[in-house]
């Protein structure tokens, strides 16, 4: 925590950061204002700092603190914590931990995840931008990590394989560094699989961050503590971390954007470019994911926080299929049984598969060839994230395939993702995929978390891997003729009643004149 | 200022328990000629109207037209503080923004003053014209409240058909169906228990059994229905207010028509 020396230029954003807080519902993060005005994390944080200083009483702080436990001393811990609770975390901490604003409030969210929110958003925003255009996540020039060796482009060509050498200014400098190290060469061996796949897809990148993050998690648990009380917190710290670290990561998954961009027919860039973006927004999901995923089970907090969070952000998404000879047909696409190449396997979850599910993996091939081309991106987030939900399952990501998601029927499916499920360490949460076609004839992949609660959902969640699981298959009647049934019903009851007697009922005023 | 008094103040009680499920608000306008009421349910499908003349009244006295808005709910919870036989006067003050009802026992040993707020309902007024309908059923109120009970346990929709044999009720539902005929019947001791049937045309339609057995609440108002009816116009069921007026219930029929014809 640097109260000293703030530049002039930072203070003069102070009124703009008074004028964000005036909004009683924002939450100003330091990351977030690193984003946005385009300045180090670490000038945002004295910003805030600076901000709490002179505004202090009327807003409330959330300060991530770090350092090593006292009751754990092998433990790295970030922690974030309210103001008024400060002094109790930091009797927590051996004697130098770190404190930093982490964010700035009108009051303390009760759910986790909006503080995330807003950089989530942020992110997503700036990852949409088109690939020429430089911004902050492009070319990460705000990553904690520098490395003389590592050349940022934004077309990402080079990426060094040396050990980072971490200037973290969250005072996890030195520390950070093993868990950060192994990461590292974890993303060159992913590297170093990947150019054997025919084409590997934007994806790639994301999968391949999150398996970073997988590792990382691995590799740092034995580092890393989290508690459970701020699990969130200290996870979402983590996760911070892990976004601005691989931010390397972010411009590796970039080429891979690119170079799957290639095979696919350049009508397809447009959607490929909001999948790659999506994709590496999914990315974040997915580090997260993953680091929820290795910690214990009392990490609902952080099931919950995206849960909530991925209900704000990512509610819907149309699918706009650009592609060749499905252009016209939109709609007709619904019952159109042959429509193998919209949903042909993706080359990111191969490459998710490839170490450990190689057999099952090449029977995957066989479906492919063709339809490597037409990934839409529908296909790829639900690949994505099929293959998240399950490394949320199995963080090695062994055991799901998508053959089986492919060659099960659709209720087996359905079960086999919930038999997966208890396996993993949150059973009370899991993503799912709504894939339907909405009254405009698009096809729109929904990836909702479904709690136990909404036992309503159940159905509706059947459905939805149903035509997961049907988007992989070839043959798409499946899901299509479900689909059908699912709203033919529907529709059946809502005109059964007029239908039964035949009759409208007709209104008096139809009669009779106003006076 | 406004003074009604009604000898017989149970009919306005029993005239308030057969509208109060239909409609929750409503205007009572009172003029030189009666105090009447008109008032759609919320679903513009029926409508009430309403009309007890001031020959009627024991006292009528009505100094400019005045319109109270009421909430009938209410109203009828204080009308049901008065005795079957009391004498109900109704009284407000021009600009006011209460109205009074006075319940007198029939010894007058017993005087209640009931205040009630009045409020303020936009109401529309609906023009309804004299029209010559194809058929008009007489029947017994009692035996019409009873059909539509039984129809309404079988089916949603009455179909009601008048041909010259006489006047068909059916309905079908889940469980069955079911018909109920009424012949013509004017031979019997007591008139109040004719059925009669006066009908220049066949006509056949199909209305909500709901709202049908809303209005027969008002069953015992009289002892005598009629329904009117014409293919092109919402039926008419009639109850008479004794000597004084009626209480009519316009009811919009169920149009035959295809799903495709909904938007």
């Amino acid at each position: 925590m640097a109260g000293g020396a703030v530049d002039q230029s930072l203070l003069d954003l102070l009124p703009q950061i008074h004028a964000l807080f005036s909004d009683p519902l924002r939450v100003i993060s330091y990351k977030w204002l690193s984003r946005n005005f385009s300045v180090s994390s670490n000038d945002a944080k004295r910003l805030l700092q600076e901000f709490v200083n002179k505004n202090g009483t009327d807003l409330q702080v959330i300060y991530s603190v770090s350092g090593w436990l006292k009751n754990n001393p092998q433990n790295y811990c970030v922690k974030l914590t309210s103001g008024p609770k400060l002094e109790e975390a930091r009797q927590a901490f051996k004697d130098s931990c770190s404190v930093q604003v982490y964010s700035i409030q009108a009051s303390i969210p009760k759910d986790t995840a909006v503080l995330w929110n807003p950089e989530f958003v942020q992110a997503e925003e700036l990852f949409n931008q088109p690939f020429d255009e430089e911004n902050c996540l492009r070319d990460n020039r705000f990553c904690g990590v520098l490395n003389s060796f590592v050349k940022r482009t934004s077309s990402g060509k080079h990426v060094s394989s040396l050990p980072p050498k971490p200037i973290n200014s969250a005072g996890a400098a030195a520390q950070s560094k093993p868990s950060i190290a192994p990461k590292k060469q974890f993303v060159t061996a992913r590297q170093q699989d990947l150019p054997g796949l025919s084409s590997p897809k934007q994806g790639a990148g994301n999968k391949s961050e999150k398996d970073n993050s997988t590792v990382f998690d691995k590799a740092g648990n034995a580092l890393v503590v989290k508690e459970p009380s701020v699990s969130a917190h200290a996870n979402k710290n983590k996760a911070q971390n892990g976004k601005a670290i691989p931010g390397n990561g972010g411009s590796l998954s970039n080429m891979w954007g690119r170079a799957s961009a290639k095979p696919k027919p350049p009508a397809t860039t447009n959607s490929t470019a909001s999948a790659i973006v999506a994709a590496t927004a999914d990315a974040q999901i997915c580090e997260k994911e993953e680091a929820g995923a290795d910690s214990s089970d009392d990490e609902q907090g952080i099931k919950y926080k995206r849960g909530s969070s991925s209900a704000n952000d990512r509610k819907r998404r149309a699918v706009f299929d650009f592609s060749d000879d499905e252009e016209d047909d939109n709609i007709i696409r619904i019952a159109s049984p042959e429509l193998p190449k919209q949903h042909g396997l993706d080359p990111v979850t191969e490459t998710a598969e490839d170490t450990e599910a190689n057999p099952k993996n090449s029977e995957n091939k066989d479906d492919l060839p063709n339809s490597v081309k037409d990934c839409s991106r529908g296909v790829d987030s639900e690949f994505t994230s099929e293959c998240k939900t399950k490394s949320v399952s199995t963080v090695n990501h062994s055991g799901i395939t998508l053959k089986e998601k492919s060659i099960d029927p659709p209720v087996n499916d359905s079960k086999q993702d919930s038999t997966a499920e208890p396996a993993s360490t949150s059973p009370k949460r899991r993503k799912v995929l709504k894939t339907r076609i909405d009254d405009r004839g698009r096809e729109v992949t929904e990836v909702v978390w479904e709690g136990e609660a909404s036992a309503g959902d159940k159905t509706e969640k059947n459905v939805t891997t149903t035509a997961a699981s049907g988007a992989t298959l070839p043959s798409k009647p499946q899901p299509a003729a479900n689909s059908d049934k699912s709203r033919a019903p529907s529709k059946a009851a809502g005109s059964k009643k007029p239908a039964k007697a035949g009759t409208k009922q007709g209104s008096i005023m139809s009669f009779f004149k106003k006076v | 200022m406004l003074e009604l008094r009604l000898v017989q103040g149970s009919l306005l009680k029993k005239v308030l328990e057969a509208i109060r499920e239909l409609v929750t608000d409503a205007n009572f306008d009172c003029s030189g000629t009666g105090f009447s009421l008109q008032a759609m349910d919320s679903s513009h499908v029926a409508l009430v109207a309403l009309l007890l003349r001031a020959e009627g009244f024991e006292h009528y006295r009505c100094d400019r037209n005045l319109s109270m808005g009421m909430n009938l709910n209410n109203m009828a919870k204080m009308l049901r503080c008065a005795g079957n036989d009391d004498i109900i006067t109704i009284k407000a003050d021009d600009g006011s923004d209460t109205v009074t009802f006075m319940f007198e026992s029939p010894k007058q040993d017993k005087i209640a003053d009931f205040e009630m707020k009045l409020m303020d309902i936009d109401s529309e007024h609906l023009g309804i014209p004299d029209s010559e309908y194809q058929a008009i059923v007489r029947m017994p109120s009692a035996e019409f409240m009873r059909i539509c009970k039984d129809l309404s346990s079988i089916g949603d929709t009455v179909v009601i058909s008048v041909t010259k044999e006489g006047v068909k009720f059916s309905t079908s539902g889940e469980i069955g169906s079911a018909n109920i005929v009424c012949r013509q019947n004017q031979t019997v001791d007591k008139p109040e228990e004719a059925t009669i049937i006066e009908m220049q045309e066949p006509v056949s339609l199909t209305f909500a059994l709901r709202y049908m057995n809303s209005f027969t609440k008002a069953s015992s108002l009289s002892d005598q229905v009629t329904i009117s009816l014409s293919s092109e116009l919402p039926v008419v069921v009639e109850y008479k207010i004794a000597e004084m007026g009626y209480i009519r219930f316009y009811l919009a029929p169920k149009i035959e028509e295809d799903e495709e014809m909904k938007p």
